[in-house]
Parts: C-alpha cells; sequence; structure tokens
C-alpha cells in the first residue's frame, strides 16, 4: 500500500494520521512481581500487602520466575528478539499510591526487542519496539463526600504489568483499536492476561499527530499521548476528536511538532474530548538509574527454546487453519480460538469425528452454555472432548435423536459420565424397529380417536398433534421418521 | 552545581529548600559531582561494561503465594484510616 492512499483530505487539507501505542497488560501469575503477595483483582483493600510491596525500608524485592517466562513468552509470539542479559531500573516519582516513591521498571536492557503484530485493518504489520517487564502502582480513591481525604488501597501494588510499545506504524483509529485487540488476542490466547479493560487488566495510551502535505511540504503537528481510555469505544473516540482537534489547531495556528513538543492529554469518557494535563515544559523527569537491589537476568537459549515451544500455532494462524480443515465458518473459528483450551478442546473432539461442523456447533452453543452458567472455563468441563464426539456420532448414527442428545448432554456435564453409558442406562435408544414402532402408532391411535377422526376429515394439523404424540409415548426415542411413515400409512388405511 | 538545576532536583525529590539551604548545598552538592568528573576520567577503553555491581545474575522466585501475616499490622501502623483504606490529604 502506497503512502499517499493513507492520506485524507478535509476542507483542503491534507493529511494523514499517525499513531503509535504503549499498551500495558496484567500477567496472570499467581504473586506479585517481586513479592509472594498474591496477584488477584479487588477484594478486601489492602488485604495483600506486604514490606516488600508496602516499600518499606530494608525490604528486598526478588523477581518471579513467571513474570520472566511471560514476558519471554510475549516476545517470541511477538516476534521480538529476546534479550541475553536484562536488567531492572528505577523509574522516580511521587505519588501517593506509589509507596516506594519509584516504580520498578526497564530502561535501556528490556527483555524484548523489535518484532510485529499483524493487523486485518489495513492489512498491515504494526512494528513493535520493545516489550518490558514492570510492576503496577496501588489505587487511590477520591470521594466526593470527603473533599479533605483520599483513600489508598495498595493492593494492586507490586502486580507485575508488561508493557508492549508499538512504532507510530497505525493510520487510522481503526487501525490503533485493531492492534490493540491483536494483542488482546494472543495475550488472551496464550494465557498471559485475561485483559479485562474494565478491570483495567488491559490498559493503553495513545501517541498521535498528523503529517500535513502542502504540495511537496510536510509539517507535523504537535505529539499528544492520550490517557484514560478504557475501552475499545474509547479509544477510538479519543483518536477521532484529536484528529479533528489538531486539523483545527493546525488551520489556526500551524504549530508543528519541532515547535510546540509533545503533550499529554487525557480522554474524557462522559463529553467524548481530550483535556490537556501536561506539556513539555512540565514533562515528568523519572531520573531512571538501575535498580540495585535486583540482579540482572540472563537469559539461557535454552530457555528461549522450551518456551517457544509453549507458544506454538498462534491465533491468526489457528483460525485460518481452522477454516481450511475443518470448514468452519469466521465466526466459529474466530469464537473457539478466543482460547487456546478451547481450540484444543475442539480438535481433540473433532479428530476422527464424521462431522466437524457439528462439533464446533455443540461447543460453541451447548458446552458454552454449561461454562457460562457455571462460570468455569472449559479446563474445568466435566467431560473429556472424547465424549462430546461420541454424543455427536451418536446422533449421526442415528442411535439417539438430537433432541434426546440435549438430554444426555446435560447429564455428561453434570456427571462426566460416557454418553454410551447414559444412553444405555436411561434405555434412551432410539427406536427404529418397526415392530416396536408398530405398537407405539396403534396405543396413539386407540387413545386419540378425535384426532383421528379430524385427519381423515381433511384437517392436516390432526396428523402434527398425533406425531408429537407418538413422541411423547415413546418418550423422545421414536425415530422420527420411521414413525411418520408408519402413522400416516396406517391413518390411510393402508 | 548551579542554583538551578539544585532546585531542580530538590523539587523532584520533594524538598523544600530555603534560599539559606540552597546556597549551602549548593557547594556541597558540587563537590559530589565533582568526584564523579573525577571517575570519568579513569580510561575504561579495555572495559566490558557492567549493568550491576553483583556479578551474579538470575535470583529468581518461584511462583507461589506466601500470604503475609504483617497485612493488619501495617495498616495499622498507617497514622489515619478507614475501614481497610489507607487515608492521606486529598491528592486531586
Amino acid at each position: 500500500m502506497s503512502a499517499s492512499s493513507l492520506n485524507r483530505t478535509l476542507d483542503g487539507i491534507e493529511y494523514e494520521i499517525v499513531v503509535g501505542c504503549e499498551v500495558h497488560v496484567q500477567l496472570l501469575t499467581k504473586t506479585k512481581a517481586f513479592c509472594a503477595c498474591e496477584n488477584r483483582f479487588g477484594g478486601i483493600p489492602n488485604s495483600r500487602v506486604c514490606p516488600v510491596c508496602l516499600g518499606l525500608p530494608g525490604a528486598l524485592p526478588v523477581v518471579s520466575a513467571a513474570l520472566v517466562e511471560g514476558a519471554i513468552i510475549t516476545g517470541l509470539a511477538l516476534g521480538s528478539r529476546v534479550a541475553e542479559i536484562t536488567k531492572f531500573d528505577r523509574k522516580n516519582y511521587v505519588y501517593p499510591d506509589l509507596p516506594k516513591g519509584y516504580q520498578i521498571s526497564q530502561y535501556d536492557l528490556p527483555i524484548c526487542v523489535g518484532g510485529a503484530l499483524e493487523i486485518a485493518e489495513g492489512a498491515r504489520a504494526v512494528g513493535i519496539t520493545r516489550v518490558h517487564m514492570e510492576e503496577d502502582a496501588g489505587k487511590s480513591l477520591h470521594l466526593e463526600e470527603a473533599a479533605n481525604a483520599s483513600y489508598v488501597d495498595f493492593n494492586r501494588c507490586g502486580t507485575p504489568l508488561l508493557e508492549i510499545v508499538s512504532e507510530p506504524d497505525m493510520r487510522s483509529p481503526e487501525e490503533a483499536v485493531a492492534f490493540v485487540e491483536g494483542i488482546r488476542e494472543i495475550m488472551r490466547y496464550l494465557e498471559i492476561s485475561d485483559c479485562n479493560m474494565e478491570e483495567g487488566s488491559l490498559r493503553c495510551d495513545a501517541n498521535v499527530n498528523l503529517r500535513i502535505h502542502e504540495g511537496e511540504k510536510l509539517f507535523a503537528t504537535p505529539i499528544v499521548e492520550i490517557k484514560n481510555m478504557n475501552s475499545f469505544r474509547a479509544i477510538r473516540a479519543a483518536l477521532e476528536f484529536e484528529t479533528d482537534r489538531q486539523l483545527a489547531e493546525w488551520r489556526s495556528e500551524r504549530l508543528t511538532l519541532e515547535a510546540v513538543g509533545k503533550s499529554t492529554r487525557g480522554f474524557n469518557d462522559e463529553t467524548g474530548e481530550t483535556v490537556l494535563q501536561r506539556t513539555k515544559e512540565a514533562a515528568s523527569d523519572y531520573r531512571y538509574f538501575p535498580e540495585p537491589d535486583l540482579r540482572p537476568i540472563e537469559i539461557g537459549r535454552e530457555l528461549v527454546e522450551k518456551l517457544r515451544s509453549r507458544v506454538g500455532e498462534l491465533p491468526a494462524a489457528k483460525r485460518e487453519r481452522l477454516k481450511a480443515q475443518y470448514g468452519l465458518s469466521d465466526f466459529d473459528a474466530q469464537t473457539l480460538v478466543s482460547s487456546k483450551a478451547m481450540s484444543g478442546y475442539f480438535e481433540e473432539a473433532a479428530s476422527g469425528s464424521r462431522d466437524p461442523k457439528k462439533i464446533a456447533n455443540w461447543i460453541l452453543t451447548e458446552v458454552r452454555g454449561v461454562l457460562n452458567d457455571r462460570g468455569i472455563e472449559i479446563t474445568s468441563f466435566a467431560s473429556p472432548p472424547e465424549h462430546l464426539r461420541e454424543l455427536v456420532d451418536s446422533i449421526e448414527s442415528g442411535i439417539i435423536s438430537g433432541k434426546i442428545a440435549k438430554d444426555v448432554f446435560a447429564e455428561m456435564a453434570a456427571s462426566g459420565k460416557r454418553p454410551s453409558e447414559i444412553i444405555r442406562e436411561r434405555g434412551l435408544s432410539q427406536i427404529a424397529d418397526e415392530g416396536e414402532l408398530r405398537r407405539v402408532v396403534e396405543s396413539v391411535i386407540a387413545a386419540n380417536e378425535k384426532s383421528v377422526t379430524d385427519y381423515r376429515a381433511g384437517r392436516d394439523h390432526a396428523l402434527k398433534y398425533l406425531m408429537g404424540q407418538v413422541m411423547k409415548e415413546s418418550r423422545g426415542r421414536a425415530n422420527p421418521i420411521a414413525a411418520a411413515r408408519l402413522l400416516e400409512e396406517r391413518l390411510n388405511g393402508r | 552545581m548551579e542554583l538551578k538545576e539544585l532546585y531542580v532536583t530538590a523539587s523532584l525529590a520533594q524538598l523544600d529548600l530555603s534560599d539559606e539551604e540552597a546556597e549551602t548545598l549548593s557547594a556541597l552538592v558540587g563537590q559530589m559531582v565533582e568526584y564523579f568528573s573525577t571517575m570519568r576520567e579513569i580510561d575504561v577503553e579495555n572495559l566490558e561494561p557492567t549493568t550491576h555491581a553483583l556479578l551474579k545474575t538470575n535470583r529468581v522466585r518461584e511462583d507461589a503465594v506466601v500470604e503475609s501475616a504483617a497485612a493488619d499490622t501495617l495498616v495499622g501502623n498507617a497514622p489515619e484510616s478507614e475501614g481497610r483504606f489507607i487515608v492521606i490529604p486529598n491528592v486531586l
């Protein structure tokens, strides 16, 4: 795609939007980054704190192996180079939710460098600058009724974070959204993070400015870093607002990046506007220096290769393969690939099945229904994949009807029993035997004289009723096609 | 050290300096900075850069939760608390 085709024009101004993102994701490790406190969202305030995450004098941090491994896995998934040696640095700033007065982060030797993420929007690869490890801060709460006080909760303090920094490669708000969605898909798939924007386990800041084309001349508007975008809708709205604002500012003041530099603006979800937070003059000076309490980490190539095998096939590739191999729709493939465990369950159930598409349908409707109802993951689901395959095969081969299969499924999901066992125990297999079906038909006809008369008088709907009675009498086990044929033959006096 | 630079450093460290203190400190901090310029003169031409004073690496911790028994005491030590929250002067 040539650069010029990305240009937009408004009121005679030809411009191009340039966006780069900084994405923070909280890791799903059991413990915090540098202490053994439990890493979990919410809970009773200040219940998961210790001398290390509260920054008490003399307390020493020790990095969790799971944080380092999560960072390496993420880097590998994004095609980054994993550093051979990496270290931590202190980022110094003063805020009440940061008890140490600094955040342990990484400055000049991040754990992963480079890489790219393919996004469907605009069919482009967005470059990854770096991935580094750091810790989250606590939370401060401000209540309107208590104007003189703020309330601090340090439970989140020390939560392991990865910061993923992109190159300024995105050219529209939609591409920025697609990038963050792509990061979320990979992080969830690899079970690194649950990326829940509402709970703040995925957060995104964006740097945006415009390139203005005036004939041969090219101008860049001042870069704005937008903070506080807490949903995909907010990312899009904030970038759209900022584009318009920068265009208007260019029209009236012709300010350039060289003249003004960078500023920070916060997005207000209620007004849909960005508000100036600080200018270049007031930019923070973090006085980074190496963290003396943590040793550098040497990353052996053996570990990298071991972790590479855990990355395996990534969501985008898997989606395409599932569509090609099993004939799944876009939507089905997308939903199954939303988690590694879910797509693994599907593939195990589908292998050797006569109808993988039906298996996918069962997983996406019935299985997901049970998971949602009980609030559990597929990994805790009672029935192993081969049981689901057996159930679907039983319908295909006419042993049970689709309706009965739902009852069998409910029991499978509750007890973990094999479907064949349930069918045998409860005598649920379909009646296809003509003799047995005839007996059912006779008893229905004998018991519903009026409907039989109605039918013979030409009221077709009576047939439907009688058929319903046949299914009821057989407790749903009558093979419907054979039963309907026998019923009609009998009613028509043949 | 120039006074202007000293004031920036002091404000980053959340220190409120009087003019007199700044005057005294400026000379003292100047001396400290001086030491670093002396160190900078050392020839490090053939030395590998180090990232840390301790050369040992890779001290990592297994990802296993240890409940902190001290949480209640630590919150109790705060000058002011309400429920489980630590109360501080409004920062907004």
